[in-house]
Parts: C-alpha cells; structure tokens; sequence
C-alpha cells in the first residue's frame, strides 16, 4: 500500500535556506567572448570544445529570443554571472565534501536518498560537481557515471564527442546557443550494451550563488538491450535577483534498450528555467519521461523524443503545478520517423493563486512513420478564477498509415466530490488537497517512493490555505 | 421520547436554486430507530438527505435540524460527519488517484484525530468487506472510478459500517440493484444496525431492501411536505396502491 | 500583395508553421457580383462598407484578422445588410448567391432584432470555363450581429471548381441568449482559406458549428476558429469532418477562448479526419484558453484512415476499395449536410452529391 494522505506538511523553508557565498572563482556578468575563453581555459577543455564554446556564442549573439511563450523580459543576461565555481574539488567520498556544502544537501535528503535506494549519485553545487559516487557493483557491469569535465578528457573523449550537442545542436534556440558557450558541469553516463542497471543514478542539482546561471549538460548513451532510469533533483534558494538555468540533457537511447528519465524540479521561484531535453531513440528502444515542475518563475521545458528505430516507443507523463507569480510553460515534442513508433503522453497541470500554466506539445509524424500510433492526453485543473490555464497542442501527421488521438480537458475541482469527501468527514482543505493528489497521481505513481512522497508534500504544501 | 431523540427537524424549508423544494418538514428520529422515506418522484425526499448532510447548494430559508441537541443548519459538512450523520449517495462520486482503502483511512484518522492502526484497520477493512461480498481488491482501487452501479453501493455501505454514524440516511441504496446486490447491501445495513446504537433513514422505491429490517415509522413525502406518518404497514400499503391516495389528498 | 491571415491567439513554435498564414499575391479586389434573395420578413438593403463601419459592427476582429477588413474597405465594396424584425422567424431562408468571379470580394451583413430567427444559405459556384489565367482568387465576409435571443442559421456551401481561391470570413458577435448555428460544407477549390471568430458576449449566448470539407489533390484548406466566452453560461461547440486525399494540405487552428467572467461556459470541440493518401499533410492545433475557473473545455481528435474492419465488411458486400473510400467520404459530407436547417437546400445537395464523384484524381493520376 502506498502512504499518500498521510504524509506530513513539510517547510517550503526545506529548499529556502541559502548558503552564504564563498566561491573561489566567479566570472563577470555578461557575456563576451574573452569570458567565454576564461571559462574554457579554467576548465581545461580540449581544443574542439573552445572552439565549440566560442561557436555557439556568436549563433547566440545572432539569434533571437521566442516570441511565442512566457514574457523572460525579467531576464536580463548582461546580469548572469555565468561561472560560478564552488571553492572544492570534485569528491567521491562525502566526507571530504565541504561543510556548508554537505549540509546543504543533507538538507535536502541526498546522501540519505543514496544510501537507501541509489546506484550512484552525482551532486552539483552551482557550476561544478562537487560529488559523484557510483556504487561498486555497477561500476563493475561497466557502467559509467562521471562528471562531464572529466568525461571530455577521460577514456570516453571520443564518444563524448561524437554525441556531445550533436541531437540538440547550438542553433536549435537562443538558450541552446548560450549553453553551448558557457556549460559547466552536469554527467555523462554510459550503459554498455544488455546491462540493465536495476536501481537508479541520481543527479542533483543545485543553485546557491544569486544571479548565477546553471547550464549543466547531461549526456547519457544507454547501448543496445541496456536498461537505466535516471533521476534529476533541482532546487535553489530565493534570491530577489534572477537566476537562470539553461541545462542541455542528450539521451541516446539504442536498440532494444530502455531509458526512463524522472525529473523533480522545484527550482525556487525567481528562476528562469529555460532547459532543453531530447531523446533519440533506436529500433525497439523506450523513453520515459516522468516530469514534475513545481518551482521557476518562468519555465519554457518540453523534452523531445526522436523516434528513429522502427518500433520505437516515447512515453510522457506529466505535472505542472503554477502557482501564485509562476508562468510555467511545459510539454513534450515527439517526432516519429520510423514505422510502427509509438508516443503516449498523458499530463495534468495545475493552476492556482495567479499562476499561469500552459501545456504545450507537438506531434509530427512523417511520411515513413507507417503503422504509427500517437495518442496525448491533457487534463488541467483550475483552482481559482484568478489564474489562468491554456493548452496548445499541435499535430502535424504526413501518412494515412497512423492512429493519431487527442483528448483535452480543462475544468475545475467539482463542487459534488468536495461535497462527498467532506460528507465522509473530511475537511474542505483536505477534500481539496486529495483530490488535487488524486490527479496528480498519473505521475506520483511513476515516481520512487521517497520522490511520490516529496512530490505529495510539494502538493500539500502549495494547497496549504487555499481556502478561503 | 424527547430524551431518546436522535434527530429533530422542525420546520424545514429548503431553496434550491430559487425553488422552493422543502416546505416545513417536521421529524423526529430516535436512537436505534428504522424511518423509511417513500414518496413520488421529485417530493424532495433526496433534498432532505442532502439538507439534512449540508450540501452547500441547498438553502435552508427556515426551520431547524438539531441533531444531538444542537442545531447544525449552520455546521460545516464535515463536522456534520464528524458528528455522526451519514449519507449513501444515490451516485457516488468517482475520485481518481484515491484509493478506497486509503479514503476510509483517512476520514476515520480525521473523525478519531488520531492515527490507526494500519494492522488494526486492515483487519477491520477486511472483515467488513467479507460482509458485503467484496473482492479485497477493491480497496485498492481509486474510489468508485469504474466501479459499477452496484460496486458503487457497496462501496458506500463498506464506508458506513467502517465509520460507524450514529445516524446513517440511504438515499436510494438499493436503486439499479439486481436481487443478489438488494441482498446484499441489506446483509450490510443488518450488521450496521445488529448493535441497535445505529439510526436509519431509508429513502426507497423499492421495499426489497426492508424485508430483512425492522421498520419502526414510515413517513410519506409529497410535494416537500411530509403527507402522512406510519408504521412498517404503510410500507405494504405503498407497495399495493402506489402514492395516489396522499397526492389527492392535497 | 502578401497578406497575413489566420493568425492564431495564443502562438507557438514557429518552426510548425501554424501561427498564421501568409497568402501571396493577393489581387486588388474589386466589388464582387453577389445576389441576394430574400423572404418578405427580412429586409435588405445595400450600403457602403465605411459606414458600416461606422456602425461598430466590425469592432471586434474576424476570424481572419484586420487585413481582410482593410482589402474590403480598400475595394469600395458595397455590402448587403439583412435585417430582421424583432420576434418574426422568417418562413424562407434568404438566398445568397456567392459567384467565384476572380478578383472580387463581397459582403454580407446580418443584423437580426431580437427574438427573431433568420436562416442564410451562401451558396458558392463558378461557372466552368477552365481558362489558363492562374491564381483566381475571390472572397467574402459575413459579419453577424445576432440581438438578444434571436437566431442565426447560417449555412456556406463552397462548391466552387477546383481552380478558384477562396477567402472565406466570419465575425459574429452575440447577444444574450442569442443563438448562431453554421454549417459549412467545403467540396473544392482551389485554395481555401477559412476564418471564423465569434464572440460569445451575452449571457446565455451560444455557437454551433459544423464543418464538413473534401480536399484532394494539391488543394489546400487553411482554417481558422475561434468562440470567444465572454458571457455567463454561454455554449460552443465546433465540429470538423474531413477527408483528405491525394497531395491534399489541410490546417485546421480551432480555439475556444474563456475568457475571465464566463463563468458556468462550456465549450467542445471535436476533429475527425479521414486521411486517404499517403501524400497528405494533415495539421491540426486544437486550443482551450482558460481564465476562468467554472467552465467545462473539451477537445477530441481522431486522425487515421479508414477503420479495416468497415473496409472488410463492405468490399465483403461487393464493393471495390475505391468505392468504399468514395462511399465513406460521402457519408461524411452528407452527415454535415443533413444539419443544415433547410429541407430544400439540404434536398439539392443531396441531389448534388449523388451526381458527384467526390474522390476523382487529378489529370496527371487519370493518364497513366
């Protein structure tokens, strides 16, 4: 049995407490290339990927800003500090991680989290990991797990550089452009061919300096047969100065293999979250993206699933919670190339106390897509007539030889399932935090159970004095 | 007989969207007392249960429901429950991502205000669904999201014998049921009642679900007005000439 | 010139191409040839575009957006405005001959009084001189204004051959409890590019719409839809039937728009398209906009071909694939048809499709 109305309110406090700021190197804000030469050479990246970095920022400096989603008037980039390098060494021992550091992610429950029900876990401290350990006996089926700096010059160089931005490539958008030039941090992790890693590699990611951006990149090849599931944790504390973050994550999903990839994020609510996400996925090989967005101010995030193997498969499920001061604008993108290739995506969002959600996707599937099936499910909620909630759903189908289905549904809590819990003797409160559980339960039910648990307690905690 | 009193309504008056459904309902259920509700379509006999539970769209613009010697015209729908009335929709709502047994779990920590037992509750969850005839898989599944009709009814007569109201209202429990389910959801008010702590008030067509009860008052309700108070025999009465004889009495 | 039309409310990625669409080449339009017919009830009266204007009654934008309404004030057009008397119903519908002249565009305007009912069939028809002169575009704007409680049956039969561009346009603006039902049935052309936005601004106030199109060949079908609820308890629902076959190209945007204060509106849309060829581009953006809590939005697609088990059964029975496709395109066209609220109009399409063979190829697939 799974606990769901039981769990406790937690403290939004719990991501709220900063750090106070002590790095050992911090670049300038804005961006020019002389700063993107001074990061390049502080990381001691290869050749290639100086060039790379001072690439993208001229597609950067070229390209224009969407002019279709969510107003990021509020950003301005000049202010980002781009590089902000915590005063540590990359670790795989806890211990020797620094204090403030340490209990910034005891806080948050990773070390514990690890212990309990991780393979490895990878913890990001603003622009640089700051620890990375994998367990002993996966390493041993030859798994990899390492930060990506080390990666680029590592015994992987090669294939880190025939993937890396090859599937999201600088010109895709302006932010895409902008991580090209100043990524830092992030994991590469490689499965090698019928490995199936039966517990789950965990990155964390965290912002601690104010008006910082983070641009971790995150690569992750899962060869022929093999199996991994992911999971990605984000927060930041509160600042009154904007923060950004612009990750890339680049799936490479082979043949016959299987990739899931959980996401919670709960950036604090000044971030800009402006994350690109892509699949590719061979014959007969599965992604699954299980995403939970509950903090950002703004969010622009709609992971993409390639479909390039016959028989491919992508599977979405999503939530979105917007509440009071958030604009969040989240959905997936699929493109199915292959015959017989499947995509499901199945979302709930949430809107309440002004906040803005919008749903947003598209299916393309092309001529040679033949026997495709597509089917997308969006259900949204609306908690008060102070908010507002838009879904934009696009489907562009090129062959007769598809089974494309759409259903939509917005509404609101209805006034008899409040009034039949409330009969039961539940109070109004509680009524409506259960059923605002209840939907979001397509994706908790996805989710590990200390992360369906948090998830509740994010829910609760935003449904807390809704009433009246 | 006043001490004994369980329920009061005096007066009753009851709007529904401008429209006036109740007109001065008057009456009394006592502890451990069987009242069965009978009257033509569209009476109100369901607006008194709902009235009678609190659902916010039914206004009440006079008159009294003491129960327990306090009027609660004014309570919250929960405390209502807390306090120990409840109601068997006659369409009970299906709520997903909720699962049956958690529900019940949790309207029962909310009425103790204290956690139970999980061991204790169960034991108790599975008993009462042996009961009712119920797969125990129900109780994980999300509440009465494709149950059907008669799974439905079962649901809420589980819920009923786990919360242990003081005062239960069925509102067409036994409706859309085949003879097997009438049975059995009947089996179910039995046990509530085999204490005689529990009062009911049974809204019905159908006197199939009376059979294994004993019935103490019988009360018609036409056009928002209660006609005419019996005992058990009315029932029979009902059940061979129809309501004609209280309509054309008005 | 280029103009731009269509343009959806709420944008989204540019690189689907469906936030608007750009029609090149557009010619300076002159004052088209509509005639008009009317039953006694209804009167009808010619005026100059700008004083309509004037009147307030093209405030609110159409469904293709301002650009229309400037090439239509640039022609000099010389509108119909049909009227109705408060609480008559109008034994006969109003007649409304649309003739695909190249280069022109017309006007229509309905204003009905309250508590009256009109009904306006447009029927759309060129006459079947295939010259060589290319890109022959005509259009039309129907503007309703519907008073309070009143009626509007609108019905647009575009059957004009298939080398003929049509720039189709709707506004309606409702009042409280004011009804507009539309029927559209779209059998060739060209080009055609459809708008239609009406504003729900009574309370009570309700649309339904109705689409039944046929695109083959390399035509191309560009809609545009969108109910706006401004008012309490207002209604809407928009349905589209398709088939395309051939290189056929069809975009349809529908949105339902609750706006903040509509509260208790519910609005459905539903999508069904038959794709028969493989050459087909089938886009489709279906989008609820909500700012208001107590409404009921809904949206159903379903895209695919043929069902194989209705194959089966009927080649079981003798027909041949093409005549099943032919068969099945049909039901759809006629289901459409038998809304519109007119017997004889719905009686003369019914004898039109029965003479029409709905899926014929294009020259190039006819010699092989």
């Amino acid at each position: 049995m799974r606990e769901k109305t039981n769990v406790n309110d937690v403290d939004r406090s719990m991501y709220d407490f900063r750090n106070e700021e002590k790095d050992v190197y911090r670049v300038k804000e804005g961006l020019t290339p002389a700063i993107v030469e001074k990061i390049s050479s502080e990381k001691h990246d290869p050749v290639w990927m100086q060039n790379f970095r001072l690439e993208s920022l001229q597609i950067y400096n070229e390209m224009k800003v969407p002019d279709w989603g969510p107003s990021i008037e509020g950003l301005n980039m000049d202010d980002i500090v781009t590089y902000v390098r915590p005063n540590t060494k990359m670790s795989a021992k806890w211990s020797d991680v620094p204090e403030d550091i340490k209990d910034t992610f005891e806080k948050l429950g990773i070390p514990q989290a690890e212990r309990k029900s991780l393979a490895g876990v990878g913890a990001q401290y603003d622009s640089e990991l700051v620890y990375h350990n994998v367990r002993e006996e996966v390493a041993a089926q030859g798994v990899v797990y390492t930060d990506m700096e080390s990666a680029l010059t590592g015994e992987y160089a090669d294939m880190v550089k025939k993937h890396f931005m090859k599937l999201v490539t600088p010109r895709d958008h302006k932010f895409a452009a902008l991580h090209g030039a100043v990524w830092s941090g992030g994991s590469f992790v490689y499965v090698p061919p019928g490995v199936s890693v039966e517990i789950p590699l965990q990155s964390y990611f965290r912002l601690n300096a104010p008006g910082a951006g983070q641009f971790e990149h995150t690569l992750i090849i899962v060869d022929e047969g093999a199996y991994l599931h992911f999971i990605e944790g984000c927060s930041a504390p509160k600042y009154n100065v904007a923060n950004l973050h612009a990750g890339c994550v680049e799936l490479f999903v082979g043949k016959n293999a299987k990739l899931r990839y959980s996401t919670i994020e709960n950036w604090s609510k000044n971030m800009y979250n402006l994350n690109t996400k892509r699949a590719l996925v061979e014959e007969g090989g599965t992604i699954e993206w299980v995403s939970g967005s509950f903090g950002s101010h703004v969010s622009y995030l709609y992971p993409m699933s390639v479909l390039n193997g016959e028989g491919a498969r992508a599977e979405f499920t999503g939530i979105t919670f917007a509440g009071k001061g958030q604009n969040l604008d989240t959905g997936t993108k699929v493109v199915h190339n292959a015959p017989k290739t499947t995509s499901y995506v199945n979302t709930k969002s949430i809107s309440k106390d002004g906040g803005i959600s919008t749903f947003r996707s598209s299916v393309v599937v092309k001529p040679q897509a033949k026997q495709s099936k597509s089917a997308v499910s969006c259900q949204s909620l609306m908690l008060d007539d102070i908010s507002r909630s838009d879904t934009i759903p696009a489907m562009d189908i090129r062959t007769k030889d598809a089974d494309v289905g759409h259903e939509a549904r917005i509404g609101r809590i209805s006034d008899e399932a409040v009034f039949y819990l409330m009969s039961r003797g539940i109070s109004e409160e509680e009524a409506r935090a259960m059923i605002v559980s209840g939907f979001a339960d397509n994706v908790s039910k996805e989710l590990p159970l200390e992360y369906a648990v948090e998830m509740n307690n994010l829910i609760r905690l935003e449904m807390k004095g809704s009433i009246g | 007989m006043m001490s004994n009193n369980l329920l009061e309504v005096k007066d009753l008056s009851v709007n529904v969207e401008e429209q006036q459904i109740l007109r001065g309902i008057n009456l009394n259920i006592g502890k451990g007392e069987t009242h069965v509700l009978m009257g033509p379509n569209g009476a109100g006999k369901s607006t008194l249960g709902y009235t009678i539970m609190g659902n916010p769209k039914y206004s009440v613009t006079g008159g009294e429901i003491i129960f327990n010697g306090k009027n609660i015209v004014d309570e919250e729908v929960n405390v209502r429950a807390k306090d120990g009335i409840f109601l068997s929709f006659q369409n009970p709502i299906e709520i997903p991502g909720i699962s049956l047994s958690n529900f019940i779990r949790s309207a029962l920590e909310q009425r103790n205000g204290k956690r139970i037992r999980l061991w204790e509750f169960k034991k108790e969850l599975k008993k009462a669904m042996e009961v009712l005839d119920m797969d125990e898989s129900y109780a994980e599944r999300d509440l009465n999201v494709g149950f059907s009709g008669g799974e439905k009814k079962k649901a809420e007569i589980l819920q009923l014998l786990m919360l242990k109201p003081s005062l239960a209202i069925l509102d067409e429990t036994d409706s859309g049921l085949d003879v097997d389910a009438v049975r059995t959801v009947s089996k179910g008010v039995c046990e509530y009642q085999k204490d005689k702590e529990g009062s009911l008030l049974i809204i019905t067509h159908n006197t199939k679900i009376l059979e294994s009860l004993h019935v103490d008052y019988t009360h018609v309700l036409v056009d928002g007005k209660i006609v005419t108070t019996g005992g058990a025999e009315l029932v029979e009465e009902i059940n061979n000439n129809g309501f004609d004889r209280f309509v054309k009495g008005e | 010139m280029d103009i731009k039309i269509n343009e959806l409310s709420a944008k989204t990625f540019n690189w689907l191409g469906m936030n608007e669409s750009v029609v090149k080449d557009v010619p300076e339009f002159e004052c088209g040839s509509m005639v008009v017919t009317t039953p006694d009830e209804v009167t009808c009266e010619r005026e100059l575009v700008d004083s309509i204007a004037l009147s307030g009654i093209d405030k609110e934008t159409s469904g293709m957006g301002r650009d229309i309404d400037e090439l239509i004030s640039d022609s000099g057009v010389n509108s119909f405005v049909l009227k109705t008397k408060p609480g008559i119903t109008s034994s006969k519908p109003a007649i409304v001959k649309v003739p695909a002249d190249a280069g022109t565009i017309n006007k229509l305007v309905i204003d009905t009084d309250k508590d009256s009912t009109i009904t306006v069939v447009m029927d759309y028809l060129s006459d079947s001189l295939h010259d060589e002169e290319k890109n022959k575009m005509f259009g039309v704007q129907t503007r309703i204004q519907a008073g309070s409680g009143s009626k509007v049956n609108l019905v647009q039969l575009l059957r004009h051959s298939s080398d003929y561009s049509c720039l189709n346009d709707i506004g309606a603006v409702l009042d409280d409890n004011a009804r507009l039902n539309i029927v559209q049935v779209i059998l060739d052309g060209d080009k055609n590019y459809m708008g239609c936005r009406v504003v729900l601004k009574g309370k009570g106030s309700s649309l339904k719409t109705d689409i039944g199109y046929m695109v083959n060949n390399d035509g191309r079908l560009d809609m545009n839809y969108e109910a706006v609820h401004e008012g309490k308890v207002t209604e809407s629902e928009i349905n589209a039937a398709g088939v395309l076959k051939n290189g056929a190209f069809k975009l349809f945007r529908g949105t339902i728009d609750f706006k903040k204060g509509a509260a208790g509106a519910v609005g459905n849309e539903k999508e069904d398209v038959l794709l028969l060829d493989d050459n087909v581009v089938n886009q489709t953006i279906p989008i609820i906009l909500c700012a208001e809590e107590d409404v009921e939005g809904n949206h159903g697609a379903t895209i695919g071909e043929l069902d194989e088990q209705i194959m089966l059964y009927m080649q079981a029975r003798g027909l041949s694939r093409e005549q099943v496709y032919e068969e099945m395109s049909k039901a759809r066209i006629k289901a459409v048809c038998n809304l519109i609220p007119d017997e004889d109009t719905k009686n003369m399409m019914s004898d039109y499709l029965e003479g029409e063979q709905l899926l014929e190829n294009g020259g190039e697939q006819e010699n092989e």
